[in-house]
């Protein structure tokens, strides 16, 4: 009887504690959450099928509104996913590399340049920045080490509960309904569709002249700053003790005297990566064989829209299939379905960027319930390049 | 602070959990109390190791004083019982007595030393600041410097509860306790050395040393008492301190709408702060099996001032009225003033007699309140507070047949609903006239906020103020929503004083219980004031 007693009350006790943190984790992963297009694209990439992508993009904002994954497999025929965040720390950017070599094994890892190109290392520390990426990373030990040893101890349980930071969130509800949504359906498709690609559907117009030009003959270098050199170094050191086939690249931008300095970091980034043995690509450089157009193709002056991204992505997919020899696995059917959807919402949104440009409106694009919706007017039929 | 420890913390929480699993599974049935202190030097370490050293100075003056005390007190006996047949009735009361002021001078040793250091740290700047003024006004340049000292965590409650042993083991109400680790124990065990409460020795001392095997219901009910003093304190003190913060920290431009709605919710913050705190303190000693003295018994049901003061902060009013009170108002002084004025010609009349057998009492009263005053903080602001409180406590108590008079002659019967409601009401009014001296930031403020309460009414510029101190509407409905709930609880509990809600609520359906207590747990998690978003308040008597 005693005993009897004792069984009960046990599960009725444990019944009680698994309601409420099963509740919490749904609260956590759905409701009380600051989802955004970096969580639905963070979290896209973990619902990858292990080991089968050809290519992981990493990088901020520079690399995700640049490269599109569904033009590089419809015309290049590889599968690629952007593994990038808004304003990406470089300690972001290390952990990345870190999760790619954790669950995919691409056949190559590019990254962006820009978290290790800013004149100091504020960036490193700012907590939105910061919370953007790991928020969105599962609990690993990449994850563990980041938070163990960069976040101040009175934050480090956010990190592992985000709904300890996000839970004041239930004001905003009715303004983050549609998030909400996009977020669970997610993980009802299991798929990002747009492999985490976003943009902003605007031309930017500027009375700042471009230095696009000049750069193309600027051999100048300037010293980074010493924090995030030594995050490359030691990224670097990583790469190659783990053998990867790691290619930096330097996106295209609308480069202005105030922005000009991190032209000369680049040029030193890339004497330190091609120290190292990897390639380094300063396509900022090369906006003339590229074919980017300063006056049509970016939304401001640090990323290019559909017209600039579309470009970009044909001269770099060509790049990493011809000049790098990238190999590319073969996929079953269940996959190239997937991949085929993904090629054909990417024209889709071009096509919807591109209309909605032409009639003066300006409006980001992404993965997200509103925009999905708003491309099934679209054709999904492959771009011709204007 | 090495990580905050803080009481509505996840570290804290965790650090309970550890605790337990080690106090509960540890070997040695006889030395789990050692869980308890190393716990508790962990906690003060974590919390305030800056200061780590005036606690162990207090604890170590209090037990070596303690043994002092006991050790003349059984010299003195041993000596008495060998002199018996030799020494005459003289001898032995004149003896006793320089024992008496041997015993009183190694007492007073202590308090001297250790109040001494609370003074000092906790008063210096206040004399100092207060002196400086003076000399000034009266165009004298030299003034005496000011230092920037620091309070140590819960000094003035460990300080009051340690003094309050040594007194103890003078009146010979308990013995000294031999082993220094286990006097430690008392002095900083960890859930009440944040904010109390102020333990006695003889209720509290003998349970953390006695070994605890685990217990559900210990434990069930303990969680229940720390989960009501989350809600009590997250989602409603932390909350409505969100407008207090706002108005104390440009407190002079507002006007008296504003500042009276601020008091109301300031009454309504400073319960649900202090009482929540106090219940998370009793809810994780219970869980070791340990029963903290309750600090809170409704106070706002109060229909006196004086019942007021034995509802609220019950420790520390206890501890001044067996520490204080009763030496004060016993002290030959004050009984033999009594006594002359019960043989002049007013003392003769009705009145007078009254008068004369209450005023030892009613001036003990105040002589308290102005020490609750300056225990509060080193300001003029509180020693008004201390002053008013204490005055209204003595007026009632030298008027108190003509209340009573009047209430007889007009026929109204003390039980009656309305009459009730009438001086709960008076009570509360009395009450919040001396928290506008806990929140204005000076006396002169809290002097200006009074006359403002009848001439500075303005509501549409105090709705238009209100509105911009940080609170949303959903807040208000939560904070008011979170004022019913206590309400609610305190209205069942103050009818049902044999028992507790925690064991009411063990005699419900368990859906209702499971169905409670996850509400409860979803409204702290969910509208709880927690995490780096928020600014969250410390407890107010922290700083204490």
């Amino acid at each position: 009887m005693k005993f009897q007693h004792y069984v009960t009350r046990t599960v009725k006790t444990s019944c009680f504690f698994l309601t409420v943190m099963v509740s919490c984790l749904l609260l956590q992963q759905y409701v009380l959450r600051n989802v955004d297009h970096n969580s639905l694209r963070v979290e896209g990439f973990y619902q990858e099928q292990r080991d089968s992508v050809d290519a992981v993009f990493i990088g901020a904002s520079d690399i995700y509104t640049s490269f599109m994954p569904g033009r590089a497999y419809e015309k290049y025929g590889f599968t690629s996913y952007l593994l990038a965040s808004e304003s990406i720390t470089s300690e972001g950017v290390i952990t990345a590399v870190k999760e790619v070599v954790r669950t995919q094994h691409p056949n190559v890892i590019v990254i962006e340049a820009n978290a290790f190109l800013y004149g100091d290392s504020d960036n490193e520390k700012n907590e939105a920045h910061i919370h953007k990426f790991f928020d969105n990373l599962p609990f690993s030990f990449n994850k563990l080490s980041y938070i163990q040893k960069n976040v101040p101890i009175e934050q480090k349980w956010e990190y592992f509960f985000p709904l300890i930071k996000y839970h004041g969130l239930w004001t905003e509800i009715p303004d983050r309904v549609n998030m909400m949504e996009s977020n669970f359906s997610l993980d009802v498709r299991g798929y990002n569709v747009l492999k985490g690609f976003r943009t902003t559907a605007k031309v930017f117009k500027s009375d700042t002249p471009s230095f696009n030009e000049k750069i193309t003959q600027e051999k100048g270098e300037l010293d980074l700053d010493p924090k995030l050199e030594k995050n490359l170094l030691d990224l670097l050191a990583y790469s190659k003790e783990q053998n990867l086939n790691v290619i930096f690249v330097r996106a295209p931008h609308y480069v202005t005297d105030k922005t000009y300095d991190r032209v000369k970091r680049s040029n030193k980034m890339a004497s330190f990566v091609k120290d190292y043995g990897f390639s380094y690509y300063a396509f900022e450089n090369h906006a003339d064989e590229i074919g980017i157009d300063d006056s049509r193709d970016f939304y401001n002056e640090d990323h290019m829209n559909v017209y600039g991204a579309i470009k970009f992505t044909d001269f770099l997919a060509e790049g990493l299939v011809e000049t790098e020899n990238m190999r590319i696995d073969p996929m079953n059917d269940s996959q190239k379905e997937m991949w085929d959807e993904v090629a054909s919402t990417t024209n889709q949104l071009y096509r919807y960027c591109d209309d909605l440009m032409t009639n003066g409106e300006e409006k980001g694009a992404q993965e997200d319930v509103l925009t999905l919706s708003a491309l099934e007017n679209y054709s999904g039929d492959p771009i011709e390049r204007k | 602070m090495l990580f905050n420890i803080s009481y509505t913390t996840l570290n804290f929480i965790c650090f309970v959990f550890v605790t337990m699993l080690v106090y509960f599974l540890f070997p040695a049935r006889k030395y789990k109390w050692t869980v308890l202190l190393a716990a508790s030097v962990f906690f003060y370490a974590v919390a305030g190791y800056k200061y780590a050293f005036f606690i162990l100075f207090t604890s170590l003056t209090t037990y070596l004083i303690a043994l002092w005390i006991e050790r003349v007190a059984a010299h003195s006996k041993k000596l008495l019982k060998e002199k018996k047949k030799e020494w005459d009735r003289d001898q032995k009361k004149r003896y006793k007595n320089k024992i008496k002021i041997q015993k009183r001078l190694i007492m007073t040793l202590a308090l001297l030393i250790n109040f001494g250091i609370l003074a000092f740290l906790k008063y210096y700047g206040f004399f100092a600041g207060s002196l400086n003024d003076m000399l000034g006004s009266f165009g004298v340049s030299f003034s005496i410097p000011t230092l920037k000292l620091f309070l140590p965590l819960g000094i003035s409650f460990y300080t009051f509860q340690s003094m309050g042993y040594i007194v103890d083991v003078y009146r010979e109400k308990t013995e000294a306790q031999r082993n220094p680790f286990k006097l430690l124990l008392f002095v900083s065990f960890f859930p009440q050395i944040i904010q109390g409460p102020i333990s006695i020795y003889d209720q509290l001392a003998h349970q953390l040393f006695e070994p605890h095997d685990f217990d559900f219901t210990r434990m069930k009910h303990g969680m229940e008492l720390i989960l009501w003093g989350f809600f009590k304190k997250l989602v409603i003190a932390d909350r409505a301190y969100i407008l207090i913060g706002a108005v104390e920290k440009d407190y002079a431009k507002f006007g008296g709408t504003t500042l009276t709605f601020t008091i109301l919710l300031y009454a309504l913050q400073l319960y649900a702060d202090f009482s929540g705190g106090i219940d998370i303190s009793r809810g994780v000693a219970q869980i070791f099996g340990i029963d903290m003295i309750d600090n809170f018994k409704r106070p706002y049901f109060s229909k006196s001032i004086n019942e007021y003061w034995r509802r609220w902060h019950i420790s520390l009013g206890g501890w001044l009225k067996n520490y204080l009170f009763y030496p004060v108002a016993m002290s030959n002084v004050f009984i033999n003033a009594g006594k002359k004025m019960k043989n002049t010609r007013f003392g003769k009349t009705a009145a007078g007699a009254h008068v004369a057998k209450v005023l030892p009492t009613s001036v003990a009263s105040l002589i308290v309140f102005l020490v609750v005053g300056v225990w509060h903080g080193a300001d003029w602001k509180y020693v008004a507070f201390g002053v008013w409180n204490g005055v209204i406590i003595m007026v009632s108590i030298l008027l108190q047949p003509l209340f009573d008079g009047a209430v007889d002659k007009l026929r109204i019967s003390r039980k009656n609903p309305f009459f009730v409601g009438f001086q709960i009401f008076r009570t509360l009014l009395v009450v919040l006239v001396g928290y506008v001296f806990d929140v204005a930031p000076s006396f002169g403020e809290g002097m200006r906020t009074l006359s403002l309460f009848f001439t500075g009414q303005d509501f549409s510029k105090g709705m238009e103020e209100i509105g911009k101190l940080g609170l949303t509407v959903p807040d208000y409905i939560i904070i008011l929503a979170g004022a019913v709930i206590i309400l609610i609880a305190s209205i069942i509990q103050e009818r049902h004083l044999d028992t507790d809600i925690r064991t009411m609520l063990d005699r419900k359906p368990f859906m209702l219980r499971f169905l409670l207590l996850y509400l409860g747990i979803m409204t702290v998690v969910i509208f709880g004031i927690y995490g780096s978003g928020y600014n969250a308040a410390d407890f107010v008597y922290m700083q204490f």
